[in-house]
């Protein structure tokens, strides 16, 4: 009797099941599928370098490109790549990622193909700097913007010299 | 020629396939949503057993090794069609198939050829799940038939005929209502239902007496149950619901009959657990016996 009276309980109430119309909102925080912005990646590593399951890595074309990859068979959505990164290029959104691993290994991987581009100064290729550092660093109009990293400790050192040695802000440009 | 066509056409379109088949989906979907609603759960969509019997005919059919190919394929097309020829004879209204002397009797074998075709299902699968699933259902029908046998042979006798059209049109009494409950016991039982559904407990034995079937097999005999469900609603009505002169009126209070004893089923099968066999048996001969014996005394009473 106990029973009937909850099975016709239930019957009167609406349904406790949800479809998938009016799921709940996902949380703001909540880590799901992994994507990376390859405009704002520095190629720093530092994302290889926290990831514990090793779902990140990269690989080089010398003097071409850097490649990000990602593999989500290994990946525990720990969602530490995407707090150290230091430029937000890492990001776990809302939804459910695309493909889930499977027995086989045939999971998502992802691959994102950071561009080196040559030193406006020297020539060499490097990964340049995400605009947003970039105006922070320098400003929007400064000619270090496509410097590379050498030639910005370079930049950076004859600034600091030519503040001690006036005359020498002459010479500096001679160089090289 | 005529009587041909007739029959044809009362196995095919009325009351035959086309008829029973959607009204047995429309049957298993009100079962399954009323069930859902009864757990608090939403439940599937009208299509829902539609879209289930065409996946299935898509579906491919895997026969196990070392079982014969022509009876496996034969068990649920036989199933199918002897369900059909059953409901065929029900005397529905408009149903152009005459009435002929004793098809009770022939109703009641037709009704016992899904049952048989189950359990063979079970022993020829080879699958040890599938030939518990049939021992529990022939040991099963062994229990349920004594009431379900006895409240048709009671009206049987209590008309004097063994013509469906004389159990129909038999003058409305207590043994009606003595015979109605005695039918009612055995219904949860026929249909494979919770207190009873002891072939098909998927949770002990993963599925049925056809466990090993797939694809197009597998959907038949999902439709020889729809089909069934339609057969033993409607002969409960056309029995035990006293007939009105208008055919209309008739029809749309056997398909309500139908509905609402599916209803009561249903809620049953929600609120109780499954029975052991030895239980199953027992409630069927001691109780089931005495509702049997009970409705067989006031048909001699009279």
């Amino acid at each position: 009797m106990a029973m009937l009276k909850t099975i016709l309980g239930n019957l009167l109430r609406p349904s406790r099941t949800r479809a998938p119309a009016d799921m709940p909102d996902v949380p703001t925080v909540y880590r799901g599928a992994l994507a990376h912005d390859a405009a704002r990646c520095t190629a720093c590593g530092t994302c290889a370098f926290v990831c514990a399951p090793k779902a990140i890595s990269f690989t080089q074309d010398p003097g071409v490109s850097v490649s990000w990859h990602f593999f989500i068979g290994q990946c525990s959505f720990c969602g530490l790549c995407a707090q150290n990164c230091p430029t937000q290029a890492i990001s776990l959104d809302a939804e459910v990622p695309t493909g889930m691993n499977s027995a086989a290994g045939d999971g998502l991987r992802l691959e994102s193909i950071v561009r080196l581009q040559p030193c406006t100064r020297c020539g060499a290729a490097h990964v340049p700097l995400p605009d947003a550092a970039i105006a922070a660093l320098w400003g929007v109009e400064e000619a270090e913007r496509g410097y590379c990293p050498d030639c910005r400790r370079w930049a950076a050192s004859a600034r600091l010299r030519s503040a001690f040695i006036p005359a020498a802000a002459e010479e500096v440009h001679h160089e090289r | 020629m005529n009587t041909v066509w007739s029959y044809l056409i009362a196995f095919a379109v009325w009351p035959g396939l086309l008829f029973a088949a959607p009204l047995g989906w429309l049957e298993l979907w009100f079962m399954r949503k009323l069930v859902a609603r009864l757990q608090g759960r939403r439940g599937p969509p009208f299509f829902q057993p539609f879209f289930d019997f065409m996946k299935l005919l898509g579906k491919q059919t895997v026969i196990p090794r070392g079982v014969s190919r022509g009876i496996f394929l034969a068990l649920p097309l036989v199933s199918v069609g002897a369900v059909t020829a059953a409901l065929a004879i029900v005397p529905l209204p408009g149903n152009p198939v005459p009435s002929l002397p004793g098809d009770v009797v022939l109703l009641l074998y037709l009704m016992e050829v899904p049952v048989l075709c189950e359990v063979l299902a079970g022993y020829v699968s080879r699958s040890i799940y599938g030939q518990v699933a049939a021992m529990r259902e022939a040991l099963l029908s062994l229990a349920y038939n004594l009431p379900f046998l006895v409240a048709i042979i009671a009206m049987a006798q209590e008309a004097g005929s063994f013509r469906m059209s004389a159990l129909q049109a038999a003058p409305y009494g207590i043994v009606h209502l003595l015979a109605g409950v005695t039918f009612l016991l055995a219904l949860p039982a026929r249909m494979k239902l919770n207190p009873f559904s002891i072939a098909n407990a998927e949770h002990e034995i993963v599925a049925d007496s056809h466990i090993e079937y797939s694809g197009p097999p597998l959907a038949l005999f999902k439709l020889s149950h729809a089909v069934e469900l339609v057969l033993l609603t409607e002969l409960f009505a056309v029995v035990f619901i006293p007939a009105t002169p208008w055919p209309l009126v008739n029809l749309l209070v056997y398909l309500a009959a139908g509905i609402l004893v599916l209803g009561g089923v249903t809620l049953l099968a929600t609120a109780t657990a499954r029975l052991r066999l030895a239980q199953a048996f027992r409630f069927y001969w001691v109780w089931g016996g005495i509702a049997s014996a009970v409705t067989m005394a006031a048909t001699l009473v009279r």
